[in-house]
């Protein structure tokens, strides 16, 4: 039995070794490794943001100007990360932006805006954390 | 080594075989990234009345009315400005809208050419 058996598993490793050296093609390969992760935001709660405005007599004035972005709501899990704040118009055109570093403590941080934004042509506001 | 032995063997190294395959995937992580885009709301686009209170030449306080109630609790901020200096101050919008007086720090000179800033933030 044992012998039979052997002589059918010899035969196979012959057999394929031969047909595998008929069918093969000379190939070579660039490296090639993937991999998939999840992207998750750092808090699921949600933010608020405050407006500071002030008169300007000059540009972008005369009239009344945000150089002061207050977000409210800031979870332990965003705690020092890069952040980036974008007041917008018409069109989601960016007025302004301002980057800077979540802080390591409490629920809010000032987002200061330079130069100042025209507060009548504001109508959205981003936020993106990352880090 | 007997057959069976031999057999094992050469199942373990196709075995093997299968994970080095599998080993050609990357190791990745991630940071945390989380962005938002909101509209800023405004309490009312409606036209509002806009009336200088004077006294002698001077402009000591602007009424701004016709304030919708959604704009009930906003902060409403009136600046003066007459080309040569400006005032400004601020006042509450009380529930249900209407009417509010907002007095100036210091009172401008009434000029022929003067412009009146408003605002209301929040709540």
């Amino acid at each position: 039995m044992k012998r039979i058996v052997g002589a059918v598993l010899a035969g196979l490793t012959t057999f394929g070794l031969v047909f595998g050296l008929a069918a093969s093609l000379n190939l070579t390969s660039d490296s090639l490794g993937s991999a998939t992760t999840v992207v998750a935001a750092c808090q699921a709660t949600a933010m608020n943001a405050t407006y500071t405005s002030t008169y300007q007599a000059g540009a972008p004035g005369p009239g009344y100007t945000v150089g002061t972005v207050t977000i409210t709501g800031l979870a332990a899990t965003c705690y020092s990360k890069p952040y980036k704040v974008t007041l917008a118009g018409a069109a989601g055109a960016s007025l302004g932006e301002a980057t800077g570093t979540t802080p390591a403590s409490g629920t809010s941080f000032a987002v200061t805006f330079s130069p100042v934004v025209s507060a009548t042509s504001v109508t959205a506001i981003s936020v993106v954390i990352s880090g | 080594m007997t057959f069976w032995r031999r057999a094992a063997a050469a199942t373990l190294l196709l075995a093997t075989g299968v994970v080095i395959g599998a080993a050609a995937s990357l190791s990745l992580t991630s940071g945390t990234l989380g962005a938002a885009t909101t509209t800023v709301p405004q309490c009312t686009t409606a036209g509002l009345t806009v009336f200088q209170n004077l006294s002698g030449s001077t402009v000591v306080s602007v009424t701004v009315g016709a304030i919708p109630a959604a704009c009930a609790g906003a902060t409403l901020q009136v600046t003066v400005n007459n080309g040569v200096t400006n005032a400004s101050g601020s006042a509450t919008v009380p529930g249900g809208g209407g009417s509010v007086t907002v007095a100036l720090g210091t009172a401008p000179a009434v000029t022929t050419s003067e412009q009146t800033d408003l605002v209301m933030v929040g709540p």
